[in-house]
């Protein structure tokens, strides 16, 4: 049972039955605190309300933080963080929380042309769930995941799936087609290339 | 100037008190009319002795005699010095009060900034109210003062008379209605937040947000603090109509199950039948929505069909969310019926594990718990054998169900009436065995790092804790699992965990930088986040793990002998902001001058997280001892870490005499029987510390009769587990630092300190070689490890008990 919720500050305290997965990375207060004051109304959290914590709290099963950015047809807006808690995997939670970011922006004051995300492009799992969402892989970005070791890319003939992103997009109407290309796994781009 | 006013902070913090004197003096000479030199003299003089320094004989007169300071460096001087003298209301009166006299917005916002910091809500919103006329953005200004006024009347209003909180919420109110028609749904949002000040302004909110919502096109707006609005008032004024027309169109919006809920309520108010009701829900197909027919049989019948339990558990019999949901159901659902749709479905590891839980934690309306029993511990046995196959196959980011199976066998084996070391060390190895298959297992992972540390080797549990990549926010909720008491279980400088204590917490310092965060949202004009920004910075000042790691840190110092100077002047200055938070809070007025406000246990924000270990919280109290360490335990700490400073110079403390009285009067009250606050779990080593080091710190260092009976008083080791280690570093943490104290002359004294030493140290290795014996004699589960293919991993604690016994005996 599963409602959603505005995030808050506090829930930074109550997060670890989704923090404590290795995969899920975890900010410093600075960066959710950025995320708070300029997109309050993109970070929020799905509460269950069948599970009560100890405190009276209902558990947090997972959350979404968003953000808008881009000009004239780029403005969009952008998943930077879905997560959600293992007792509640695999019932489309993440989904729904995607559906919730959609509605929110595509309506006002947002209005955004299409969402985007990156995804590593060995994640298979979540590139299916993504697409059964309605998005498609726009352009690949190389070496989007390179650690500091592996230096910048200098070219973009070398890919690998474990170091590489794809921008999935989804447009919205307004967006009128221009953010879904049917050759997008083959188009590939620097990571300098997707900064708005 | 203002470098030279520099420099003089820097001789004082540097205790370089003359010089600084003879800085100031010149600067007031130089500049005879200048406020912030003779504010500058007085701060030093107050600096170089503050017992001496009298408020009323030194800065009152002065700020008698000028007219109010104005510049913001003399009001920021003057409100630091005020919040030392633990005047804390008074330090930001001068902004009021130079304010009054020469209102201009550069002062204003100085004094609401300043408020900000200091968590002072009451003066943000007397800055805030005072802004708009001095700015050019009015508009936003006035929605300040209406955040500002809920912020005071939700969480600070005690001190405030019922008139002035009519006052606050009636200007805050009429000021925001006349800026209708609203420009955003953040300011929407502070109309709503000050609607709710009054207990009849539902319909307010009702007609200010339910137009918009029913026109609904992608030309307005969906925000979830005004879903939330919405839905509570609707329900409030109980217009069912409304509701149900709104409830639909959200539903348009979000699959969430609390509008599934009022739609079900609305529906069955307004005459809706349950099959048309079950017809609506066909628009999705969600856990929320198949679980939406359970809620309509439960509302409309008291009970639960069996075809709506089959039409949620056939989809969802075998994922985890399953048991929390059926549960929730479980005043209408009878054990027979659960039982009989479950087991109509195909079995798997999922599936058993829930009908597991179902059968652990199911209270049903038949009352009857035999037809879903709880397992035994022998079919947690057979199930992780059929299912421990499935770890080999599953991706490493899966979290098995298996681990459930594995901990309710640790759980068999070390709750408190089974507790015996042999099963700890089946425990720790049939997880450690676990582990390696599940590698990103939280759940079995804490079992670990729990287990670890109460057998006494934490360095082992420090290699999982460092698994689980703790970062940032999180220190704050998990780090008690190892921090708890680590200057005595842990004293090991050189070791990361350690080290990271050591050079402190980043963490809190970026917590320091909150109010200048919270103070651009109120710029960016996004109130809807600033009450939640509020409450998380007060909480992290006020954090028990913040003071936790504050005392042990400098136990640490004394155990290791480090200097503790710096240490020593941050828990000063943190008293100091713990002091504001509780006046700050209550009714509590300081006189001037005096520090009197004592901080209580409950003033600790609690953050910690002990749920963590899950339902074993309850069952395995024994294990988790180490964790448990009560709020007033750690203020004890802290103020014992202040008397030992105050034992070595010989003198008295009013923070530390404030807090003693507030102690003894609580623990009179306590023989009294009229509290029931839970204290932790004081050891008898750390007993016996506080007594030495209160003696010491009441009654001085002459009296070498008492002390060496106190120190012959010192109670023995334990012989096992965390225990061991604590109780031998307790002790040598205690007659180290007594052995250090130069003002114990006495010579009887000073022996038994010696003497007590010496046999403490003498009895270290028989100590450790004695439990070390004991852990390798004893016989963990074979059969069962057997059983699953772990190994047993005793040789493993002992390297980690054997590394505890090398840091402790080189102290």
């Amino acid at each position: 049972m599963t409602t959603i919720q505005p995030f808050e500050a506090t829930d930074l305290l109550n997060l670890n039955n989704v923090n404590l997965d290795v995969l899920t990375e975890n900010f410093p207060l600075e960066f959710y605190f950025e995320y708070l004051i300029l997109w309050p109304e993109l970070f929020f959290k799905s509460r269950e309300l069948t599970k009560i914590q100890p405190n009276g709290d209902l558990e947090i099963s997972g959350y979404m933080m968003g953000k808008t950015e881009g000009k004239g047809p780029e403005w969009h807006s952008h998943i930077t963080a879905v997560t959600v808690a293992p007792e509640f995997r695999r019932i489309s939670l993440a989904s729904s929380l995607c559906n919730a970011l959609e509605t929110i922006t595509d309506n006002q004051p947002h209005s955004v042309n299409f969402i985007d995300l990156f995804v590593k492009c060995d994640n298979n799992l979540a590139i299916k769930l993504y697409e059964k969402l309605g998005y498609s892989v726009f352009r690949r970005v190389v070496g989007y995941y390179n650690s500091a070791e592996d230096n910048y890319p200098n070219t973009l003939t070398k890919i690998q799936d474990d170091k590489d992103a794809f921008d999935m997009r989804k447009g919205m109407k307004r967006d009128a087609g221009r953010s879904t290309r049917s050759d997008g796994r083959k188009q590939r781009c620097f990571p300098h290339d997707v900064k708005f | 100037m203002s470098a030279r006013g520099d420099d003089i902070i820097e001789l004082i913090n540097a205790g370089s008190f003359k010089r600084a004197l003879q800085l100031t003096s010149k600067m007031v000479n130089q500049f005879p009319t200048m406020t912030y030199a003779k504010i500058l003299e007085q701060y030093v003089k107050f600096r170089q002795n503050k017992k001496k320094y009298s408020f009323n004989k030194g800065l009152q007169p002065l700020l008698e005699a000028m007219s109010p300071p104005s510049d913001t460096r003399s009001l920021e001087l003057l409100h630091d010095f005020l919040i030392e003298l633990g005047m804390f209301e008074k330090a930001l009166d001068v902004y009021a009060t130079a304010m009054q006299k020469y209102p201009t917005f550069e002062l204003g916002y100085n004094w609401f900034s300043k408020a900000l910091q200091d968590l002072n809500f009451k003066h943000m919103s007397q800055a805030a109210f005072r802004l708009p006329r001095f700015s050019s953005e009015p508009r936003m200004l006035k929605f300040w003062h209406a955040v500002s006024v809920v912020a005071l009347l939700k969480s600070q209003s005690e001190p405030l008379s019922k008139l002035e909180r009519r006052v606050h919420a009636e200007t805050a109110y009429k000021s925001v209605v006349a800026l209708k028609p609203f420009e955003s749904d953040q300011e929407t949002i502070v109309f709503c937040h000050l609607c709710e000040l009054w207990p009849d302004k539902s319909q307010e909110i009702v007609d200010e947000l339910l137009p918009a919502l029913l026109q609904g096109s992608t030309s307005s707006s969906v925000d979830l603090y005004l879903k939330n609005f919405l839905i509570k008032h609707l329900r409030t004024v109980d217009d069912s109509a409304n509701m149900f027309n709104s409830c639909c169109k959200f539903l348009e919006y979000f699959d969430d199950f609390e509008v599934l809920k009022e739609l079900i309520r609305s529906g069955q108010a307004t005459g809706r039948t349950e099959s048309e009701l079950k017809l609506l829900l066909q628009s999705r197909d969600s856990r929320n929505h198949r679980l939406a027919h359970l809620e309509i049989d439960s509302v409309y019948s008291g009970r639960i069909s069996d075809d709506s339990l089959a039409h949620y558990l056939e989809r969802f019999h075998n994922k985890p969310c399953c048991v929390a949901d059926i549960l929730h159901y479980g005043g209408v659902l009878t054990a027979v019926q659960v039982r009989t749709v479950f087991d109509s479905l195909p079995a798997g590891l999922i599936h058993d594990c829930n009908r597991c839980k179902l059968g652990e934690n199911g209270k049903w309306s038949d009352g009857l718990r035999d037809p879903l029993p709880a397992p035994s511990v022998k079919e947690y046995e057979i199930l992780l054998a059929k299912y421990q196959s499935t770890l080999d196959s599953k991706p490493k980011t899966d979290y098995s169900a298996c681990s459930h199976f594995v901990l309710k066998i640790v759980e068999s084996l070390v709750q408190d009436d089974k507790l015996t070391q042999a099963n700890a060390l089946t425990a720790v190895s049939l997880l450690e065995g676990y582990q390696t298959k599940d590698p990103h297992n939280y759940d079995t992972r804490v079992w670990l790092i729990v287990l670890y540390c109460y057998l006494g080797a934490p360095a082992i549990a420090y290699d999982h804790y460092a698994e689980l990549k703790i970062k940032n926010v999180q220190h704050d909720v998990l780090d008690h699992l190892l921090a708890s008491r680590v200057a005595t279980v842990f004293p090991d400088k050189q070791h990361p965990y350690v080290r990271q204590l050591l050079e402190g917490d980043r963490l809190y310092e970026s917590a320091d930088n909150l109010p200048q965060f919270i103070r651009v949202a109120f710029e960016r004009r996004s109130y809807s986040k600033i009450f939640g920004m509020l409450e998380l910075n007060d909480r992290l000042n006020r954090s028990s793990m913040r003071w936790l790691k504050i005392s042990e840190r400098l136990q640490l110092a004394r155990v290791v002998n480090d200097k503790r100077g710096d240490q020593l002047r941050k828990l000063h200055e943190s008293w100091r902001q713990l002091q504001m938070c509780e006046v700050t809070a209550s009714t509590a007025a300081t006189a001037p001058g005096t520090t009197d406000a004592a901080p209580a246990a409950s003033v600790l924000s609690d953050n910690r997280d002990f749920d963590v270990v899950g339902g074993m919280r309850v069952t395995c109290t024994d294990v988790l001892r180490y964790i448990d360490v009560g709020n007033a335990q750690i203020l004890d700490a802290c103020v014992r870490e202040m008397m030992w400073e105050m034992v070595a110079l010989g003198e008295r403390d009013q923070d530390v005499d404030a807090y003693l009285a507030a102690r003894d009067a609580v623990a009179d009250s306590d023989r009294d029987g009229d509290s029931d606050e839970p204290s932790g779990h004081v050891t008898p080593t750390d007993a016996w510390a506080w007594s030495v080091v209160r003696h010491l710190y009441e009654r001085g260092c002459d009296d070498g009769t008492a002390i060496a009976a106190l120190i012959e008083a010192a109670p023995p080791v334990r012989p096992t587990g965390w225990q061991l280690v604590h109780d031998y570093v307790g002790r040598l943490a205690t007659l180290k630092t007594l052995d250090n104290t130069r003002r114990i002359k006495d010579q009887l004294a000073r022996r038994a300190i010696k003497a007590q030493l010496r046999s403490s140290r003498d009895a270290c290795h028989a100590l450790f070689d004695e439990y070390i014996a004991m852990l390798e004699a004893s016989r963990p589960n074979a059969q069962l490890l057997a059983e699953f293919g772990f190994r047993d991993c005793t040789a493993k604690v002992v390297a980690g008990v054997r590394s505890s016994f090398r840091t402790a005996c080189n102290l």
